[in-house]
């Protein structure tokens, strides 16, 4: 059943949409002067080669008003804050392995980008030809070479070679939006915001997988409104929920909060055992250690989910491993409590969202929230190889 | 006090059966209206009464002009004519016997009467049933309370079924015009006038601050013999008005599915000497059920019991269950073609399109703003024709989701087109 993903802007017009063919359905992310308003639901079952423009604006009226209404309202009332144009210098720093082709996707709209000053670094981690240098040496980027394989080393690499004070991060499986940047300059404007995370839709909806990790399991996007994420104003669990803040593909933070709170930790995230977990981390002790996070819709990415079912399930299970090593990760930084964590396991993680999946699965398979329990068990293993690893290859520095 | 110029002469009318002390509260009430006491008069037909009634009335001595008529017991209906044919005033207040007015009753039917003509003015009769807490008596209250609460929203379309005969006023005129109650229509007399009264395009109207408080005195049981009654009637109603037969709760019988409905009805058509058992040994686990206070369960059975009785009353009428297919099939297509329906767009103003709908007066509207539909008023059997003043009730209640939508639509499609202004809308 593969769906069309699109986005309209109604401030523009209304334009029809075609191409939907063989499409059973279409996802349409609307926009109101380019912010996210919220996700049309269209069926075209009749597979009719276009969407009139009189069926979106019924739809929309029909399914979007209610959001539609509240953003005509805050607009009006806090017109001076999107009055002032960001302007502050911003590096983007896109980490990849391997992966050249996908690259070249994410480059084009990186490039394209609407900002008065960014610069562009590739951090290429332990790669296995030189393809990816190849690439970047015809693009206005800077290429890096980063040889200890992970992530977060290659994330650190990045930090340490980007020129600006604000480092945006995306990743090589993302095509990001012309008002990406903007966005997240403007919530860099309140001195107060130390790191912002972004929306993320998916770029495309043709598989199965695709449709199950995005409607079932809830993709990466974390809704339509502005949330400021603080210490004071959280309670330990919320603290701990660290995937609610955002996702490592679209993240940016001030400099200074390296070396305030240290950089990402080289015994997470991909390339290691755990498989993942650096970006929340990174959300987690940003906020413990006192500075504030904004989760900014406006600032949109789109990335393209894993298509086959197989990848989905490794997905799943690394997030499983993942997460259960961030929780271990939390317990040694103590920023938190073991007793915390392992109620946070039982109650949160274990009680609201495995096993409801599992007593009730509507409609994402039962073997996909097996592969996270799996990888939930996993994860002290993973944890301490990853832990072993990390430390041989500081010491190989 | 009202100025008392061009004020005119009024009649109550209080049929009355057996119910002396009733009746007395009733009179005692009326001796102290607000209005001027020469311009009205209290008529009472006494139907069979085997009390002490007429002796009552005999030596009754109250401000006002009394006249007393009596007959052989012959119904309400007839009673109501009995005492309009011999009334004098030019508006006639029709009240019952367990009604107790306020002092500005009168005053309050008179008032609106005063502001048009052909009008039907129905009194506020909330249910008084002192402190009565039994689960009968909570179901009865809150089915009186929803009736007038839904009569008080301006959106109301008044529906034939409106007009309650213990509280309700019109002038003489009208009522000699449309001719007066129907005797043969038991129990469904008052809808049966509410619908001729609609076909003559009478003008119906809430009075809130006409309040009789109606003192009820009916049971659980009283109420089943009601429900049979009540069946009787709709049937012989159906037969006088055959539009009216697709609005009765019966239709529903005629795709059955639920197994307890389907019970009911083998047991009222086919074995009725078995279903009558039943029920009146279910009527005895009522009492039961409600002295271990099991609420749920006691409005279940009573429902049902009702169901039954209105079942077993619609039998006696048609005899068999065919017959009531047969019944149900005579009547007419549910979708009229000579109903007038229009189209009305918004974008022109709220106030032109009142202005129309109180110009054409139509069965039913369709109401959009440009292109975008935003509801539909449809035509309805039994109820009145709409009117400018349904318009803003309902944009501002049922179709206020659907409304607000498309103006915030327009506003945010088209910030800056002259046409859609969300002020201008509202502006009086």
């Amino acid at each position: 059943m593969p769906g069309k993903v699109c986005d309209i802007d109604i401030a523009e017009t209304i334009a029809p949409i075609w191409g939907v063919k063989r499409y059973d359905w279409l996802y349409v992310l609307v926009r109101y002067y380019s912010e996210p308003i919220g996700w049309l639901s269209l069926s075209n079952a009749q597979h009719h080669p276009v969407i009139s423009e009189r069926r979106l604006y019924e739809e929309i009226t029909e399914q979007l008003s209610q959001r539609l209404a509240v953003n005509l309202l805050s607009k009006r009332m806090m017109a001076p804050r999107t009055e002032q144009r960001p302007t502050d210098p911003i590096s983007v720093v896109i980490c990849t392995r391997d992966r050249t082709d996908l690259l070249a996707g994410c480059l084009k709209t990186v490039l394209a980008l609407e900002y008065p000053n960014y610069e562009v670094v590739v951090i290429d981690n332990a790669p296995s030809s030189d393809a990816t240098a190849k690439l970047a040496s015809s693009l206005p980027v800077r290429y890096v070479r980063e040889n200890r394989p992970g992530l977060d080393w290659a994330r650190n690499r990045g930090v340490a070679e980007a020129r600006h004070d604000i480092i945006a991060f995306t990743d090589d499986d993302v095509r990001v939006d012309r008002a990406w940047l903007r966005a997240i300059g403007n919530a860099f404007l309140d001195p107060e915001i130390m790191g912002v995370t972004g929306f993320i839709a998916p770029a495309e909806l043709e598989s199965e997988a695709q449709r199950l990790f995005e409607l079932k399991y809830g993709g990466m996007g974390k809704g339509f409104s502005r949330r400021t994420y603080r210490k004071s104003e959280l309670n330990a669990y919320e603290m701990l929920a660290a995937q609610a803040f955002g996702v490592g593909a679209n993240m940016a933070f001030r400099r200074r909060v390296f070396s305030e709170i240290g950089s990402f930790d080289v015994a997470l995230d991909v390339g290691t055992p755990t498989g993942g977990g650096g970006d929340l981390d990174m959300f987690h002790r940003l906020i413990a250690k006192g500075h504030t996070l904004v989760y900014e819709p406006a600032a949109l990415v789109w990335h393209i989910h894993r298509r086959s079912q197989d990848f989905l399930r490794q997905q799943i299970y690394d997030n499983g491993r993942s997460f259960g090593s961030y929780l271990l990760t939390c317990v040694r930084n103590r920023t938190v409590g073991s007793r915390q964590a392992l109620q946070f396991v039982a109650r949160q993680w274990f009680g609201r969202w495995i096993i409801p999946r599992l007593l009730r699965p509507r409609g994402f398979p039962r073997r996909l929230t097996m592969a996270e329990l799996v990888g939930a068990f996993h994860s002290p293993r993973a944890y301490s190889a990853s832990q072993k690893r990390a430390k041989q290859l500081a010491q190989g520095q | 006090m009202i100025a008392k110029d061009h004020l005119p002469f009024i009649s109550v009318i209080i049929p009355t059966h057996n119910r002396r002390a009733s009746l007395e509260r009733t009179l005692r009430a009326l001796g102290r209206q607000s209005y001027p006491f020469d311009l009205m008069e209290v008529v009472v037909v006494a139907d069979g009464c085997q009390d002490d009634t007429s002796e009552m009335l005999r030596a009754y001595a109250g401000p006002f002009r009394l006249c007393i008529l009596t007959q052989p017991q012959q119904g309400a209906a007839t009673a109501r004519n009995y005492g309009a044919a011999t009334a004098g005033g030019s508006i006639f207040i029709f009240i019952d016997d367990d009604v107790e007015p306020v002092p500005r009753f009168v005053e309050a039917h008179v008032s609106a009467h005063r502001t048009g003509k052909g009008l039907v003015g129905m009194g506020n009769l909330p249910v008084e049933l002192a402190c009565r807490t039994d689960f009968f008596s909570l179901l009865l209250r809150s089915w009186w309370a929803n009736q007038f609460q839904e009569m008080r929203k301006p959106s109301h379309r008044f529906l034939y079924r409106n007009l309650f005969s213990g509280n309700f006023s019109l002038e003489a005129d009208l009522f000699r015009k449309v001719g007066g109650f129907d005797p043969s229509i038991p129990r469904r007399e008052d809808y049966e006038l509410g619908m001729r009264l609609m076909k003559a395009d009478a003008k119906f109207m809430f009075l809130p601050n006409a309040v009789g408080y109606h003192h009820e005195v009916a049971d659980a049981k009283g109420n089943l013999t009601r429900a049979y009654q009540e069946g009787r009637g709709d049937i012989l109603l159906g037969f006088r008005h055959p539009e009216l037969r697709p609005t009765f709760n019966l239709s529903r019988f005629q795709e059955v599915s639920n197994f307890r409905s389907r019970i009911a009805q083998v047991l009222a058509f086919k074995y009725n000497a078995l279903g009558d058992a039943i029920a009146s040994l279910l009527c005895r686990l009522l009492v039961v059920l409600e002295r271990l206070r099991l609420r749920s369960l006691w409005q279940r059975i009573f429902q049902g019991l009702r169901t039954y009785w209105y079942l077993r009353g619609v039998k006696d009428e048609l005899r068999t269950r065919m017959g009531l297919i047969k019944y149900l099939q005579e009547g007419p297509a549910h979708s009229q073609p000579d109903d007038v329906e229009i189209d009305l767009d918004l974008s022109q103003g709220l106030e032109l399109a009142e202005h129309r709908l109180d110009e054409e007066r139509p069965a039913g509207a369709r109401i959009s703003y440009e292109h975008n539909v935003i509801g539909h008023l449809p035509p309805q059997v039994g109820a009145e024709r709409l009117k400018g003043a349904h318009l803003r009730a309902v944009l501002a209640t049922d179709l206020a989701w659907p409304f607000l939508r498309t103006l915030i639509m327009k506003q945010a499609v088209e910030p800056l087109g002259p046409k859609f202004n969300i002020p201008t809308i509202f502006r009086r």
